[in-house]
């Protein structure tokens, strides 16, 4: 069964987290994504990551986490030749993403007015920081810039230490994430009507719409959530100290709230079930929450809350959190490469969040080297072994 | 599939028609983002249990007329009927409507829905082009596969929490539902994929997706470097970033956020701050062992700007920094008024008393893209309309409702 995207080819013009990880999601579902850096300026993720070997060899692990199912090419698109060769390449393409600053591309000749001329049905996405064009269109910006400027650091934190940073770069993802989509919806609008697109993407905009139930609230009555940290609204919905650890408990709803104190024999409070009941007693609710979870660890909360079909989940850290159980069921999340080049021992990535019944996301090939797929690429392309030689010798590969 | 035909401006969705089981944030998040791409979703409530959201959010007005603030943020284009699915003949709607439907999407806990004869094997064999999407906290099955879970939960079960905060206050959660926004977002990514997947094979498809999975993808360079040599990338440090290029600082007035990344940004804000010196040392391996000197420098020199100064400054010279902004002062930036298709503001909702700002989407088309057209639906406001489009007479409609089934 073919996956969603195989026989497309997308032209990846994107670098550090974002951009990549928006081309990868693409790729695990069968597009081939021509990954193009400059020779003399590899994207930087290939430099960055927790292993110094690798990050020397530019295979950084930021990189590798989301390179697999990728093809390599060097360009350098400030040369005319190797904005010929970027043309050739996407005269034959069905996607381009790139994540250079607003206009950097428009200004080389190969913005969208210039590509959708020589390929009308091009699906064409930019990435930015805070969208094409206003006063900040033209700036650049990274995770932790936009997650100070959307005002997620300020929602995040307790009381006393605010405003703060998310402890990972969830942004990028969730903007990689969304830009994929966006992508993906253009190709079936494109096999409906037969046009290409343009894509205007921000990061910005994608951090106010993880944040879309405060932001509604906000512009409705001026309401602002309060950096709580783990503790929330209601005594059920709230992290705790078990014997061994936290467990953050998820009763939402009146049916969870009256299964919890009912599992917990306290049918007494299993009727402060209506939402105001539940809003007015939360301190009471809670202390007595704390008194009880305290006795026993948090594994065993987890499972008792859960077989009482109450959500709870003990509070992990990665390493816990990589190895519950669970994960072995999900085989499309993470895969292992062993022998992925310039790496030595095995490498896992994570690959998708979801599986599909036939034709869903699978990684093929390892995080390719830099340029490790020039000279097969501008072959099919129709560049001879000469050709190929001689724009290596002036630098454009 | 719709036969009529389509004009060259429309929406990716226009024509595609979802029927959406789902509720609280993350499910009707995917369906919304859909909603706004032109599908025609139906958001399908049980008559006695409202989607919860709907009870809850800033304005207890809004949730006692059944339209709360974390319901209308993503409601908008979506029609809403009432269906009981614990009966016999809400089955049989629910079948006959599936059987016009291009898109099915449920969140109930792994199982229920095929507890009811609901689930995709008996759906296909209904409409055998027909993408059935269930999203879970944790998947369909596996030990945890039946546990239902939130935003919290899977927070606390992927490790999120603990990459979060401070030395001193850790674990904690990330401020808003970020989790299950991005859930969504996933989710959204599954289904439009698999359409078009079917747009060339034919084929529906099932798409088992997990917020634990999207929770742990969110952490995706965190978890690469751990599993490949056991370090933590990201530990609680709260704002104190082991970069001093990358890290936030107190000005004058507030804190800043600098993130240079590379080396030309380095020589940039280096050669900026009259330290050739330090511009010079431009390789990631010279940062290391300028650190101290750089935080001491940078520490120093931002105390004397406010921080919106220092904004407009750096990114004027190349240098990506932000001013930590609250969220009022982050929708309030000028920026917001060029992004078209992030926001709309409905003069007149039902329930509500005045206007209602809701997100759209974070990014625009050139052409037929995102938008939104009608306001967020009272519960069960269309229930005659669907059913009268299923072939339903009045009569059918009025002895469905007298039995509760709508």
């Amino acid at each position: 069964m073919s996956r969603p995207f195989e026989g497309l080819r997308v032209i990846d013009l994107t670098h550090v987290l974002a951009g990549p990880f928006c081309a990868y999601q693409l790729a695990v579902l069968g597009a081939e994504t021509i990954k193009v850096e400059p020779p003399d300026e590899p994207d930087q993720a290939r430099e960055g990551g927790s292993d110094r070997d690798l990050n020397e060899s530019r295979m950084g692990t930021l990189y590798m986490a989301q390179g697999a199912n990728k093809r390599s090419v060097t360009l350098d698109l400030k040369q005319i030749e190797g904005r010929e060769v970027l043309k050739r390449l996407v005269a034959g393409a069905d996607v381009l993403v790139e994540n250079y600053r607003s206009g950097a591309l428009a200004a080389l000749g190969l913005g969208y007015e210039d590509l959708s001329a020589l390929n009308p049905t091009l699906v064409y996405c930019s990435m930015t920081g805070y969208g094409q064009d206003g006063p900040k269109g033209g700036h650049t910006a990274y995770d932790q810039v936009i997650q100070a400027a959307s005002g997620l650091m300020s929602v995040s934190g307790t009381a006393e230490v605010n405003p703060l940073m998310v402890g990972a770069p969830v942004v990028d993802y969730a903007s990689g994430t969304m830009a994929a989509f966006a992508i993906a919806s253009a190709l079936y609008q494109r096999a409906q009507t037969g046009r290409g697109q343009y894509i205007d993407f921000s990061m910005l905009d994608t951090a106010l719409i993880l944040m879309a139930s405060s932001v509604t609230a906000f512009l409705h009555d001026g309401t602002l959530p309060k950096p709580s940290g783990n503790k929330k609204s209601y005594a059920g919905n709230s992290c705790y100290q078990t014997a061994d650890g936290f467990l953050m408990l998820g009763a939402f709803n009146r049916r969870q709230h009256e299964r919890l104190w009912r599992a917990l024999d306290r049918p007494d409070l299993a009727e402060l079930s209506s939402w105001d009941a539940m809003a007015a007693n939360r301190e009471k609710l809670s202390a007595e929450l704390a008194r009880i979870l305290v006795t026993r660890p948090a594994a065993e909360w987890e499972a008792f809350f859960n077989d009482h079909a109450v959500p709870a989940a003990r509070v992990r850290s990665l390493a816990e959190a990589l190895d519950q159980g669970q994960l072995d069921h999900r085989e499309n999340l993470l895969h292992t490469f062993d022998d992925a080049p310039g790496v030595e021992g095995p490498m896992t990535v994570p690959v998708a969040a979801f599986r599909y019944a036939h034709g869903g996301p699978r990684a093929d090939s390892p995080p390719p080297a830099m340029g490790a797929d020039t000279d097969e690429v501008l072959g099919e392309a129709g560049y001879g072994a000469d050709e190929i030689a001689a724009l290596r010798g002036a630098g454009v590969i | 599939m719709n036969d009529e035909p389509i004009s060259a401006e429309a929406r990716p969705f226009e024509g595609i028609k979802v029927v959406d089981l789902t509720h609280v944030l993350a499910g009707p998040f995917c369906a919304y983002q859909l909603a706004v791409l032109g599908a025609d979703v139906i958001k399908v409530e049980p008559p006695d249990q409202p989607d919860q959201v709907r009870k809850s959010g800033t304005d207890k007005d809004l949730n006692r007329a059944g339209m709360g603030t974390n319901f209308l943020g993503q409601a908008a284009n979506k029609r809403s009927m009432t269906l009981d699915l614990k009966t016999e003949k809400g089955r049989e709607v629910l079948r006959r409507m599936t059987a016009g439907a291009d898109v099915l999407m449920e969140n109930y806990r792994s199982g229920a829905m095929a507890g009811l004869g609901l689930g995709y094997e008996d759906l296909k064999a209904v409409n055998p082009s027909l993408v059935y999407c269930s999203m879970t906290g944790y998947g369909q099955d596996g030990p945890m596969g039946p546990y239902t879970a939130y935003d919290g939960a899977i927070q606390a079960a992927s490790g999120l929490m603990s990459v979060s905060g401070t030395p001193e206050v850790t674990p904690l959660k990330v401020g808003a539902p970020v989790v299950d926004y991005a859930s969504g977002t996933m989710a959204a990514f599954a289904v439009s994929s698999a359409l078009f997947q079917r747009s060339r094979s034919g084929l529906g498809q099932y798409i088992d997706c997990s917020m634990l999975d999207t929770s742990l993808l969110m952490l995706t360079s965190t978890v690469t470097a751990y599993l490949y040599g056991g370090k933590l990338l990201s530990v609680p440090r709260g704002n104190d970033l082991p970069s001093a290029n990358g890290c936030c600082y107190q000005t004058r007035d507030g804190l800043l956020m600098l993130a240079v990344n590379n080396p030309r940004q380095h020589e940039r804000l280096w050669t900026a701050l009259g330290h050739p010196d330090l511009a010079a040392q431009s390789s990631y391996e010279e940062w290391e062992g300028i650190e101290d000197t750089m935080k001491a420098e940078l520490k120093r020199v931002f105390l004397t700007q406010t921080a919106d100064e220092w904004e407009e400054y750096l990114n004027g010279i190349g240098v990506p920094a932000a001013r930590v902004r609250t969220l009022p002062e982050s929708l309030d930036l000028d920026q917001i008024d060029h992004r078209d298709a992030l926001f709309h503001r409905f003069e007149k909702v039902p329930g509500a008393d005045k206007p209602v700002t809701v997100p759209v989407a974070a990014f625009s088309y050139a052409h037929g893209g995102p938008r939104v057209d009608t306001p967020p639906p009272a519960m069960g406001a269309h229930t005659d309309d669907v059913l009268g489009e299923l072939g339903y007479g009045v009569d059918d409609i009025a002895a469905l409702r007298r039995a509760g089934v709508i």
